[in-house]
């Protein structure tokens, strides 16, 4: 039986592979008009319906909370790293194929995205990395 | 610093105790049955007020419970 946190886990992996695998298929036929998939990523907010208090049922304890502080932490982490990357590189191609300082504007609104992706991605695999490695026997 | 492993003998206790089941005793320390199985599978380590409320609710003291493998390498 999975806690709800694995649940939401699964919930935002799956959410965020359809939404890429939309785009990918829509992109030959819509151009860059698939990009307006990302708004599938919204679904996401679904996920506190996963937390719904079951009467004497304790869902959340001091484990949950330890394995989502190391999953927040390795989200932040690789948010940054992302973040650092994606400046470097966009902005290095316009300068050195463009000769440009600047970027275009719709290019700004897909980083975030990307960064929301990454987050999303990170947290969810990293709870359920922890959660794979801390399976025990579950024998009664 | 030199990393220690927590064992414990919660299963054991469990079985002493009129095979009281996982989510029972889950239930009586207010936390999910999952983290009583990572807790019997010895992959991880609880906070001291939660190894506390175990050994209350087996009716022993902490370290009848838990026990860390540099008690085991001290005693050699």
């Amino acid at each position: 039986m999975m806690t709800p946190q694995q649940k939401l886990a699964w919930y935002n992996l799956t959410v965020t592979g359809v939404t890429l695998c939309l785009i990918l298929i829509a992109y030959p036929l819509l151009g860059r008009g698939a990009l307006g998939f990302l708004g599938f990523l919204g679904l996401q907010g679904l996920g506190g319906l996963f937390y719904g208090k079951k009467k004497g049922t304790v869902t959340w304890d001091e484990r949950e909370q330890q394995i989502h502080s190391r999953s927040i932490l390795a989200a932040w982490a690789v948010l940054w790293l992302y973040l650092s990357m994606a400046c470097m590189i966009t902005w290095g191609i316009h300068y050195f194929y463009q000769h440009q300082y600047v970027i275009t504007i719709d290019v700004l609104p897909l980083i975030l995205f990307g960064a929301g992706i990454f987050v999303v991605l990170t947290q969810s695999i990293a709870t359920l990395v922890q959660y794979g490695r801390e399976r025990g026997d579950a024998k009664d | 610093m030199p990393k220690t492993k927590i064992t414990n003998r919660i299963r054991r206790l469990r079985f002493d105790r009129n095979e009281m089941t996982q989510q029972e005793l889950a239930e009586k320390v207010s936390v999910t049955r999952q983290t009583i199985i990572a807790l019997e599978a010895q992959t991880y380590a609880p906070s001291l007020t939660l190894a506390f409320q175990i050994a209350r609710v087996f009716g022993v003291g902490v370290e009848d419970v838990f026990q860390d493998d540099g008690d085991e390498k001290a005693s050699e």
